[in-house]
């Protein structure tokens, strides 16, 4: 049992200093037909993916494949809450996210956050894609509350859709944190100023998504 | 992986067939399909969201049956546990005083007995995959537990809803079993109750005053 708890934590320590590769333009293309490995992008290699945000390598691709990943992943979830209005949770992502990025990066710059535009919008896209990978991952949920919930004066199914969607957005502020924060390189280069600048910042995009929702008319 | 889910489907059935029988043997043959399809539905519908979780909190690279091994492996050893337990349950089931048309008698107590076999089933099967998440990735003790619970949390919110759709699972004995169906689905229970969570709702929920509620508790009236 020791000499097993031994080997785990050298090869823990092992993973710590190797030498992380960012994502090539191939691996990236390669997730274009295979967007399921995606998953590896934004939750398995969070050291390769905030090393290609570090060094400023492939970010277009990188916002490419993001913004499809968002757009693609959200749509189950639309479709369970409705087959005609399959749209809305991707457009409530993206459109978000569009609206409260320019205040992110200003206001990061403003107090001294040392990231470019591409940077704080691949940062910001990658919580967006977990968000929208979470809510794939709860779309049989919701499907299965549609299917044997009837009307009921406390919680009928659009209110379990909108608790659904507050946890898969919870994920993406996580990965958010995560990427901005958990990472050193990437962590020293936004400096000290982050918390000052996500947490207000979070406020913002909380309000801004609900009112989004509501013009959407998600869950209602 | 298969000879997981086969314990899997057997112990949870036999569970199953135990706690039927406290209403009559036609619910715990019932039980006998109902308790592993209870069990699956909810592993089905949280599979992916398993996986994702797993990911999120560990960023390890995790493979996705692998998740589902330990996954599953927490619903098998819960069940191996409660299987266990089925011939004493299976005995209190038979020799309770069953509830007439006045009054539960120890049908409550049975109620309370099976929460707390199911309670510590889960917590043991909950420390032995925190335990054996280590083999997959050495986090922090702290990580594990979260994702196990996680897992856990995930698993009660989803098999909730499925054991209210798929209930009775127990049954009152005085309440005939020929005139009733094989799930109740989504039919009101005794509270007006049409899902799990407003079941529970209604459960926790204060008691409403009573019309005379500003007049009690003093001396004059």
């Amino acid at each position: 049992m020791t000499n097993r708890t031994g080997e785990l934590e050298s090869n823990s320590r092992g993973e710590q200093d190797e030498e992380v590769h960012p994502f090539s333009r191939q691996e990236l293309h390669g997730m274009l037909r295979a967007p399921l490995r995606l998953v590896d992008l934004v939750l398995g290699e969070r050291r390769r993916f905030a090393t290609n945000v570090a060094q400023e390598h492939r970010l277009p691709t990188l916002l490419l494949v993001l913004a499809i990943a968002t757009a693609a992943f959200a749509l189950p979830f639309g479709a369970v809450l409705g087959l005609r209005g399959f749209w809305r949770v991707a457009a409530l992502l993206l459109g978000s996210l569009a609206i409260c990025l320019p205040s992110l990066h200003v206001f990061g710059r403003y107090l001294g956050i040392g990231v470019s535009w591409a940077q704080t919008l691949v940062v910001a896209l990658a919580s967006s894609a977990v968000t929208a990978l979470f809510t794939l991952a709860l779309a049989p949920i919701l499907g299965f509350f549609r299917v044997t919930m009837s009307a009921s004066d406390v919680v009928t199914p659009q209110g379990m859709a909108v608790m659904l969607l507050i946890c898969a957005f919870a994920a993406g502020i996580g990965q958010l944190f995560s990427v901005a924060l958990g990472n050193r390189v990437l962590a020293r280069r936004i400096g000290p100023a982050a918390i000052p600048v996500i947490i207000p910042w979070l406020v913002l995009y909380v309000i801004i998504t609900v009112r989004l929702a509501g013009v959407l008319q998600i869950g209602s | 992986m298969r000879r997981d889910v086969a314990t899997l489907l057997l112990a949870s059935a036999v569970y199953g067939f135990s706690i039927g029988c406290v209403h009559s043997t036609r619910f715990g043959l019932n039980n006998l399909i109902k308790f592993p399809l209870l069990i699956l539905i909810t592993g089905a519908a949280c599979a992916v969201a398993y996986y994702l979780w797993a990911l999120l909190i560990g960023g390890a690279r995790f493979r996705f049956a692998d998740v589902q091994r330990l996954a599953m492996r927490l619903y098998r050893d819960a069940a191996v546990l409660l299987a266990a337990l089925a011939p004493a349950n299976w005995f209190l089931a038979r020799t309770i005083t069953p509830p007439d048309a006045t009054s539960l008698h120890q049908y409550p107590l049975f109620l309370g007995v099976n929460v707390c076999f199911i309670a510590v089933a889960g917590a043991l099967a909950l420390f032995r995959q925190v335990r054996a998440l280590a083999q997959y990735h050495p986090w922090p003790l702290s990580r594990r537990v979260i994702t196990v619970s996680g897992w856990l949390a995930l698993s009660l919110m989803v098999g909730g809803q499925a054991a209210w759709t798929l209930r009775p699972f127990f049954g009152v004995r005085s309440i005939s079993g020929a005139e009733t169906p094989f799930f109740i689905g989504s039919m009101p229970d005794c509270r007006g109750s049409t899902n799990f969570y407003e079941g529970v709702y209604n459960v926790v929920r204060p008691a409403p005053f009573a019309p005379d509620y500003s007049r009690r508790g003093r001396d004059w009236n």
